[in-house]
């Protein structure tokens, strides 16, 4: 205790005496600096290996530390144990019941042989690279959203952290990997890989209508600065923004030195991404419609000059006058803030209703009607994600000024402190100043002490849960030391002599005795007092699972996990990795977050390991670890007898086998749990007609949802037609759904039928389809499609949609609406063009009948027949047409009349009423979930320890 | 060198083992939003920081989000409406606005204005009942703020910041001063609609800071707070049964673990939940206050009910010990008045008006005045100069806040802005003040109350704030 206060007593006197305000700012360039800071650790050469180890050299170098203070390593851990944390540490998974037998078994024949076999299984999974792209994203600040108020989706970053677990697959050298972050553009803009990893200078935030645009110019460049500074280099270099730093060797023009090298950057909005014949694609499509377009652009060009005045006024007046100078007149820096403006007024023009401003004018209005159906004719444009990169304005820097009383230019160099030759720069042959890739060389150079150093530290830190160096991300002196500063030279200088390939690392560190002794270790007298942080490790460092280790784990022992191979993200509710789920800044996963992932801000070194009720109360009641359960439980149901489900429990969730206590426990719960119950209520008679009419099915959201367990394949095209009428529409932006088959995820397959409600971006009433499909380039993709049909309210109304589905990208949607309350109401159509192809197999989805598998979208109305073809039917053969036969007999796939007493129709067809979202389950059932439940949220699986 | 590093909960693990005993109180306090060291309680250091300010021990802040329009409130300025309608005169310093409305003609305000109570603090007539309180307030007039936009306005009060990232006001707070009541969260946030508040939750966010120290939103309906209500279950004592099952495997993890002082914080976080999933209900129930009492936050009006609500929910959880709660009215900028203030801004400023004056009346009734800080205002103020002929752009350059109750002498004005209201001129307070006086009149010196992050010591204020001493009673 004793020590502690003393600390934070000394910081405070420190901080007191530091921080005062009257700290004089110094102006001129300091050319000296002392003694203490020239030996500064972290920037002298790193040693050379010159000893012969006999066996491990991480344990040489650990257990001399350890032998210093009379300390020893712990025991080894045993076959369960190793399994479980080689496996959550390299891959982010528990291990399977097979790979846990396998493994203890080859144990029994040779430890060495079988952990060294183990490790490279799995090094060799893609799991590998799912798990440690997690350790760099959070590193580089990796989010997909802008981070202010709009918050919007950045929908191509995913690329980004593709490339990420890609590269580290491959075991792409580190210095390659960072060079290509720092300056793919500036190596080979041709290669994909090199231009998504320049994405790294664009993670962070962006706000949309920010009009101080030299503000958050500045703001987004030293926001550059500082996470290159952090995440290569281990510098906290913030403080050095405004003025020297006050603790480290780094002055304030270090730090718009390192700026200079970054500063003439831009974040491109005009590249499409996409592989080289999608691309040639969209090329012929440009060339095709080049005419047409132009003509467009012609009858748009003064609205679209009203819009850039209206968006170019609101900013400041030196700003204004910068936008309307001749291009070639403006500076670099100049440029950067018109494309800020720039940016602005693509955005606004993008929410332009063209429709409503050629209304008034009939004649433009035909010709713009005209154009687009021109337009139309051509095969439908290409539809690639824009590349989501950072490339130079031109090959003439953004010059780089020290603000401060005195302004002074600055150039590229690097650390004063370091006192080395400037850096020669010139400019490559892809437009670009040359000035990153010069940064990206220095970093990479094996002589660069701070960054192998670095990448050591943050290698070793992950697999110890600590680093060598404490503060990962600050190599100063206001960061820790290394506790073992031999071991993180030596590991430095392993890393450059294996080709900079992290997989070395892992192999090394992992075969040790360090890393393989047990963390079930209480500390002796000695270590208590000697090492109370275990900083020297001597016992395993005992750890909590990360955010993503307890989802993904949960779904991994439930039997849900899906395997994802990159594409866009998904929802926290999908049963996807973690690392595949949609991380934006301002509404981050629930869950992920509850336990402590980073929201994205700034770059972040080390995850915190909070304790909080409010965990407590998400893994107690959030129906998500529920549902897990009731999988888990599910899987596990089969066993022969109640003894081996539960050691098939804990086998799976623990990795180990049950204890006879453990199994006796477990079965008492069980039996209370069944004891506990109380005498069954008969579910509710489900009534489904309101007493006056019988001619329809009545449907409301207080009803019970009706579903088909197996849905209906649709192939390429079906039409779906209902009669039925809508009483109201919801107050917020719910669809008011009559059919669907679709679990809810954007990622899923599946399509609704219904109208919008109050709230809903296409306008009320809105007779729409949503669609969930492949597109072009195989992407799975959500789209509303919308007929711009408006349905009244309270009349019983004929509504159908015919889908057509083109392989080569000319697919349809075809709705058609008549009033049938009003006599001589005519017949209304829409066809509505979309870029989903396909449609993957929906069969295995219920198909619900007023509302959606997750509940809320309810329809309130009723409903007097549906009826679903497929193939698409012509109108002449709809249910209202005097011909209303199907012209195939095998195209109605379900025909439905609830003319007379619906209930039966609905029995005699194989819907059912749905009470509540779960099944009904048996008590045993309830039962066994109950105990998974439990077991989820307990200790054993929630630490390695 | 070592000597600038805090072992801090970050790592608390390092604390436990380095403190060495008694180790189950230390993961009580881990759970119980406490910190382990600059808590008011039993943290030795405490009291040899210099000076102790303040003795106000819970704070409510009243966030009218999207931004009030001083010039229509507590800021009267007669030249304004002596040169409507022409531009800002060349003597004044030109601002960048959010819509760039520099040059439009200035807009008069329609307001009626009178002093108030005993110290004629001026008030304009759209908070008539704000007369009943005048006496109880500090109003600032010379606030300032970095963000001109409501991302970064909010986002600065709220963090200090107007990039996302750090700890809300709340959690530092919480942090400070730990918590009282462990059956409730520290800090706790009520919206007036379902709309977002902007940037969403990380308004209330502990940024860098363990998550024991984020504020927790409390919701309409039978789950006040996320995840708080048990699953319904057929089987009697359902919840019981698995937390007894629960604890039990637990406790038999724990043997031969001990010194991993999280897994036994783990196991009291499930006691703690459930305690909250007893209390929590109750201490947000307002069926238990009298009629009189409800009638005085205006629960009886249509108008005022809602705010009403919040107000009395706030009184009710800050005498249960939570120290930190944000109300937020106009949720989604509903105060951002860029057209047509005179509708905007009547309807908004009655609903808040009668349940503020109530909130203070009662607060002081029952001597929780003293103890309690009651902040008032919004991401920025407006601009003198119009927009769109009817409505005022932002202007974070010179706005008003004001403080009541938390030994904070009322009936007073600080600071100043020019002529039109454009920009703070005399005793500028920048939200670092602000937040630097808040915490000052918690009776933390905010030059003390430090968080190591990535190597650098962290404040509230960036490092950049002054405790404000003019809004002390006692000088």
């Amino acid at each position: 205790m004793a020590r502690i206060f003393y600390i934070f007593l000394a910081t405070l006197f420190a901080n007191h005496f530091l921080f005062s305000k009257s700290a004089t700012q110094s102006e001129d360039v300091r050319a000296n600096f002392s003694e203490r800071e020239k030996a500064w650790w972290a920037i002298q050469p790193i040693r050379k290996n010159t000893l012969n180890f006999p066996a491990n050299p991480v344990d040489y170098f650990v257990q001399e530390k350890l032998e210093s203070k009379e300390l020893e390593l712990s025991p080894q851990a045993g076959p369960y144990e190793f399994i479980r944390r080689a496996s959550f540490d390299l891959i982010g998974l528990p291990p399977s019941e097979g790979e846990t037998k396998a493994f203890t078994d080859s144990w029994k024949k040779n430890p060495e042989t079988a952990k060294k076999e183990l490790i490279e299984k799995l090094l060799a999974s893609p799991a590998y690279g799912e798990r440690w792209a997690t350790h760099w994203l959070d590193v580089v600040r990796f989010a997909e959203s802008d981070g202010y108020r709009a918050d919007d989706f950045r929908s191509s970053a995913y690329l980004y952290r593709d490339y990420v677990i890609r590269s580290l697959n491959q075991d792409k050298p580190y210095d390659q990997f960072v060079r290509e972050q720092l300056a793919g553009d500036e190596i080979d803009p041709k290669n994909f890989d090199h231009m998504i990893a320049t994405g790294f200078l664009r993670h962070g935030v962006y706000e949309w209508n920010q009009r101080n645009a030299r503000m958050q110019w500045e703001l987004i460049l030293n926001e550059m600065t500082n996470v290159t500074g952090e995440v290569f280099l281990g510098l906290g270099m913030g403080c050095a923004q405004c003025h020297d730093h006050k603790f480290d060797p780094i002055l304030q023009k270090d730090y718009y030195s390192m700026q200079s090298f970054l500063s003439s950057v831009w974040w491109p909005e005009d590249q499409n991404i996409g592989k080289p014949d999608q691309l040639l694609k969209l090329q012929q499509w440009e060339a095709e419609t080049f005419e047409v377009r132009e003509k467009l652009m012609e009858l748009k060009k003064d609205i679209l000059k009203g819009n850039e005045r209206i968006v170019v006024k609101q900013f400041p007046a030196d700003i204004q006058e910068m936008y309307y100078k001749k291009p070639e007149e403006r500076t670099t820096h100049e440029q950067q803030l018109v494309e800020m403006v720039n940016r602005q007024v693509r955005h606004k023009s993008t929410r332009i209703k063209w429709e409503e401003k050629f209304k008034k004018n009939e004649e433009l209005k035909k010709k713009y009607d005209d154009l687009n159906l021109e337009l139309a004719s051509f095969s439908p444009k290409p539809s690639l994600p824009q590349a989501f990169i950072t490339t130079d304005l031109s090959v003439r820097p953004a010059r780089t000024f020290v603000p401060g009383k005195k302004i002074q230019e600055t150039f590229p160099e690097f650390l004063t402190l370091l006192n080395l030759p400037s850096p020669k720069i010139e400019e490559t042959k892809h437009g670009t100043t040359g000035r990153r890739l010069a940064l990206a060389n220095w970093i990479t150079s094996p002589d660069n002490p701070l960054s192998t150093r670095v990448i050591v530290n943050r290698v070793w830190q992950k697999h110890f849960g600590q680093g060598l160096v404490t503060t990962a991300n600050d190599f100063g002196f206001l960061g820790e030391p290394p506790t073992h500063p031999a071991l993180l030279d030596f590991l430095s200088n392993y890393l450059i002599q294996n080709d900079w390939k992290l997989k070395s690392l892992h192999r090394l560190i992992m075969l040790s005795d360090t890393y393989g002794q047990t963390a079930r270790q209480e500390p002796s007298d000695k270590a208590s007092l000697q090492d109370p942080q275990n900083q020297l490790l001597w016992r395993f460092p005992p750890r909590r699972l990360s955010a993503e280790q307890i989802r993904d784990a949960m779904l991994f022992t439930s039997g849900e996990l899906k395997t994802k191979s990159g594409g866009s993200s998904v929802d926290g509710n999908s049963p996807h990795r973690s690392v595949y789920v949609k991380k934006r800044r301002n509404s981050p996963d629930r869950i992920l977050s509850a336990f402590d992932a980073p929201a994205g801000f700034s770059s972040s070194s080390e995850r915190l390991d909070t304790t909080t009720s409010t965990q407590a109360l998400l893994l107690r009641n959030n129906p998500w670890p529920h549902a897990r359960a009731q999988a888990m439980a599910n899987k596990f149901a089969k066993s022969e007898s109640t003894k081996s489900t539960i050691s098939k429990i804990f086998k799976s969730a623990y990795g180990r086998p049950a204890t006879q206590a453990e199994i006796e426990l477990s079965q008492s719960f069980l039996d209370q749990w069944l004891n506990n119950q109380e005498p069954n209520k008969e579910p509710q008679a489900i009534e489904t007609t309101t007493g006056k009419s019988i001619d329809s099915l009545s449907l409301y959201e207080n009803t019970p949802r009706i579903y088909k367990k197996k849905g209906i394949e649709l192939g390429t095209s079906w039409t779906i037609e209902a009669i039925t009428r809508l009483d109201h529409i919801h107050a917020n932006a719910y669809v008011n759904t009559l059919l669907s088959q679709w679990s809810g995820s954007h990622q899923k397959a599946g399509w609704t039928f219904g109208i919008t409600s109050a709230k809903s971006a296409y306008e009320p009433r809105n007779f729409i389809m949503q669609l969930i499909g492949e597109n072009i380039g195989g992407d799975t993709i959500y789209r509303v499609i919308d007929s711009n049909l408006q349905i009244p309210l309270g009349k019983t109304h004929y509504l159908s949609c015919s889908v057509t589905l083109n392989p080569k990208g000319d697919s349809y949607v075809h709705f058609v609406w008549k009033d049938l309350e009003t006599p001589d109401s005519k017949v209304q159509e829409a066809r509505i063009k979309h870029d989903i192809i396909a449609l993957q197999s929906v069969s295995s989805d219920k198909l619900f009948l007023g509302g959606r598998s997750t509940g809320q979208h309810f329809w309130n109305g009723n409903i007097k027949r549906f009826r679903i073809s497929s193939p698409a039917i012509s109108q002449e053969h709809s249910l209202i047409s005097k011909n209303n036969k199907a012209p195939d007999q095998g195209a109605a796939k379900l025909d439905l009349s609830f003319a007379k007493s619906p209930n039966q129709v609905l029995q005699d067809t194989g819907f059912l009423p749905r009470t509540t979202p779960q099944k009904t389950s048996s008590p045993q059932s309830e039962a066994l979930a109950a105990l998974c439940h439990v077991i989820l949220t307990s200790n054993e699986f929630l630490y390695l320890h | 060198m070592a000597c600038f590093q805090i072992d801090q909960p970050f790592n608390r693990r390092h604390f436990l083992n380095s403190a060495g005993a008694g180790f189950g109180a230390v993961a009580l306090s881990a759970l119980a939003n406490e910190p382990l060291l600059a808590r008011a309680s039993n943290n030795p250091t405490l009291p040899k920081i210099p000076h102790n300010w303040g003795k106000a021990k819970n704070v409510i802040f009243l966030f009218m989000e999207g931004g009030p329009s001083h010039l229509d409130l507590f800021d009267p300025k007669p030249l304004l409406n002596k040169l409507a309608g022409k531009p800002l005169p060349d003597s004044f310093d030109r601002p960048v606005t959010a819509m760039g409305e520099v040059g439009s003609p200035l807009l008069e305000s329609k307001r009626a204005w009178k002093q108030h109570g005993e110290s004629g603090l001026w008030i304009s007539d759209w908070l008539p009942n704000h007369s009943r309180i005048a006496d109880e307030l500090c109003v600032i007039r010379s606030c300032v703020s970095d963000g001109i936009n409501h991302a970064g306005g909010v986002c600065q009060m709220n963090t200090g910041s107007v990039f996302g990232g750090r700890p809300s006001l709340g959690s530092w707070v919480s942090y400070g001063l730990g918590t009282e009541n462990q059956n409730l969260p520290g800090f706790v946030v009520i919206k007036d609609t379902s709309a977002m508040i902007v940037n969403g939750t990380r308004c209330w966010g502990n940024g860098f800071m363990p998550a024991t120290h984020q504020g927790v939103l409390l919701e309409n309906g039978p789950e006040p707070i996320a995840n708080l209500k048990p699953r319904e279950s057929k089987i009697k004592q359902a919840e019981d049964l698995k937390l007894s099952f629960l604890q039990s495997l637990n406790q038999r993890h724990l043997q031969g673990r001990e010194s991993n002082s999280e897994l036994e914080a783990r196991i009291r976080s499930y006691e703690l939940a459930a305690n909250m999933q007893m209390h929590a209900p109750e201490s947000v129930d307002l069926e238990k206050e009298s009629p009189a009492t409800k009638n005085l936050y205006g629960l009886d009006q249509k108008e005022t009910k809602t705010f009403g609500q919040q107000c009395l929910l706030a009184r009710r959880l800050v005498e249960r010990g939570v120290r930190f709660v944000q109300l937020y009215h106009g949720a989604g900028s509903k105060w951002d008045s860029h057209t047509n203030m005179e509708s905007n801004h009547s309807r908004l400023c009655q609903q808040v008006d009668l349940p503020i004056a109530g909130l203070i009346t009662d607060l002081k009734a029952r001597g929780l005045l003293e103890e309690t800080l009651v902040i008032w205002g919004g991401e920025f103020g407006r601009t003198p100069m119009s927009e769109k002929g009817d409505g005022r752009d932002h202007n974070p350059t010179g706005f008003t806040m004001w403080m009541a109750g938390g030994g904070v002498k009322g009936g007073q004005v600080i600071g100043e802005t020019d002529e039109l209201g454009l920009h703070a001129i005399k005793d500028k307070v920048h939200v670092h003040d602000f937040h630097a006086t808040i915490l000052g009149l918690l009776g933390l010196d905010h030059t003390e109350v430090v968080y190591m992050h990535k190597g650098r010591p962290e404040r509230v204020d960036l490092n950049e704030g002054h405790f404000k001493r003019q809004v002390l009673a006692s000088g």
